[in-house]
């Protein structure tokens, strides 16, 4: 007989923070997206210029914080993995806009969206679950 | 920190799964504790203990680098 099953339950994330997370990052991608197309047509209107930045970055905001929740739901070695692999993205993710920024500045390359840092940084991050999942499985 | 897990789960003819079942943790975290990858938490190595009805400092023993 199992002597403590609590741990057990908290590996396996609830299907409901699952999607909580899913829906933050439609709910992120939803609003960037019209704040984007309104912001394409210049409005001069300085109030519809600051809702559209807070309603992308308040946007933004419910995809952090659900996924926290899901990474404090599993269990201490589930939740190590994530920790050890936030910590290697963030550093490769400096690595990669310092570099970026140091190629601008000598004039190698030209201007980079921050669209295409954020797929990178996306990247990264997974990248290293991966990496990290690997070295512990 | 040095364990003895995998000798007091071949005494009881336990896999990996099984004690990970046990405890409440999957098999890559027994077998990470096992290869000295990952050192648990408190709660876990009692859990450990507890399975195996031995006391924590009779399975993790500190090194003299920890």
């Amino acid at each position: 007989m199992p002597l403590d099953m609590t741990e057990g339950k908290k590996i396996a994330p609830g299907a409901k923070t699952l999607g909580r997370v899913f829906l933050s990052l439609i709910l992120w991608m939803g609003t960037f997206a019209i704040a984007a197309r309104v912001l394409r047509h210049h409005p001069t209107n300085l109030w519809t210029r600051v809702g559209c930045v807070l309603m992308a970055v308040l946007g933004f905001l419910s995809w952090p914080a659900s996924v926290a929740k899901l990474i404090r739901m599993l269990g201490e070695f589930e939740r190590r993995i994530q920790l050890v692999a936030l910590a290697i993205a963030f550093f490769v993710d400096v690595l990669f806009i310092f570099t970026v920024n140091m190629l601008q500045l000598a004039g190698f390359i030209d201007w980079i969206s921050i669209q295409t840092i954020l797929l990178v940084m996306f990247c990264t991050w997974f990248a290293a679950m991966l990496g990290t999942s690997w070295y512990y499985r | 920190m040095k364990n003895r897990l995998r000798v007091l789960r071949a005494e009881q003819n336990w896999s990996q799964a099984e004690l990970g079942m046990r405890v409440g943790v999957t098999r890559q975290a027994i077998n990470s504790i096992e290869t000295g990858k990952y050192d648990p938490g408190l709660p876990l190595a009692m859990k450990i203990a507890r399975a195996f009805g031995h006391k924590v400092d009779d399975i993790f023993e500190l090194e003299e680098s920890d």
